[in-house]
């Protein structure tokens, strides 16, 4: 079983997240701490306003997770393995407007 | 994907995302990977490659203050301590936690992560009284953030100290971090969290 996160970044201007509802909002410069079980999804919001490049720091409790953030037109921007769990950062550009997703499975 | 959450019962993340500008892009590039080099090295837990790692983290530190990235800054010297900790330089690993509260003004979790990084290093030093002291700041703010994961981490280092003090209150604190452990996927391991929790390893002191 795998965990499912998905975080939709929405830019200024972007429409509607999709068939997934949105369960909690990632604002810039506020670590936002999340707990998941076994098979659990999450989906996240951003308003990544004012940003060409945008970086996420991540903590993790378990190594061996994979991430890949994937663009509005579903082109794959960035992406990482996690080998310890601990702290990593990723970045992707994020001038296009629309719906950014981030997977991590 | 192979995920190696597949064997465990949950998993805790903690995220901050940050936005700059386009001209910014280079320097996250090579911060991002000089910190995950550092990691990596760290990591193999032999004195070499730790050495190597610190210069790996300033690498990352020195691209992330370019670019004005207070967050990246604070990780790499976090990173840094726990490579002086690897090397057991306790002048160095707390001199370099001390640079990384010069950037958590204005950010309470990471106030708060750092505290309870100077209460492991303290614990490492066996000055149990330091260490509890840092604990009590960390347990304060991270229950005002409602980090459990971070909480939990705090209690169990405040257990710890008060072990080594033979103070009562070592069970209450030990059964606390236990349970919000569970509660928040933290596999019970309370030093899961902490860039001083090198895989592998625990702290196993003996009284």
């Amino acid at each position: 079983m795998r965990y499912f996160v998905i975080f939709f970044f929405l830019t200024a201007g972007s429409v509607g997240i999709g068939a997934a509802e949105p369960s909690g909002t990632l604002l810039p410069h506020v670590p936002t701490f999340f707990s998941l079980n076994r098979g659990d999804s999450l989906v996240l919001r951003l308003d990544a306003t004012g940003g060409r490049e945008a970086e996420i720091l991540i903590e993790t409790s378990a190594p061996g997770l994979e991430f890949a953030v994937l663009s509005p037109g579903g082109q794959q921007l960035s992406g990482s393995e996690v080998e310890l769990p601990q702290w990593l950062a990723l970045s992707f550009p994020c001038a296009e407007t629309g719906q950014y997703r981030w997977l991590l499975a | 994907m192979r995920s190696a959450a597949d064997d465990a019962d949950g998993a805790s993340f903690r995220l901050e995302l940050q936005t700059f500008s386009a001209a910014s892009v280079k320097g996250l590039r090579e911060a991002e990977a000089a910190f995950a080099a550092a990691r990596r090295s760290l990591a193999r837990r032999r004195k070499a490659p730790v050495r190597a790692s610190i210069a790996r983290f300033r690498q990352a530190g020195k691209a992330w203050a370019a670019v004005g990235d207070r967050g990246g800054e604070l990780l790499a010297l976090a990173g840094e301590s726990q490579a002086w900790l690897e090397l057991s330089d306790y002048p160095a690993a707390l001199a370099a936690l001390e640079r990384a509260r010069m950037f958590c003004a204005r950010r309470a979790f990471f106030r708060a992560w750092v505290a309870n990084l100077q209460a492991q290093l303290y614990l490492e030093r066996e000055d149990s009284k330091s260490a509890g002291r840092y604990a009590e700041e960390a347990i304060r703010q991270s229950s005002a953030l409602s980090d459990e994961w971070l909480k939990a981490d705090s209690l169990a280092d405040r257990a710890e100290s008060e072990y080594w003090r033979f103070a009562s209150a070592e069970n209450v604190d030990i059964e606390k971090a236990v349970r919000l452990s569970t509660s928040c996927s933290c596999h019970g391991d309370t030093g899961a969290g902490s860039p001083f929790a090198v895989p592998g390893s625990s702290r196993t002191n003996v009284r």
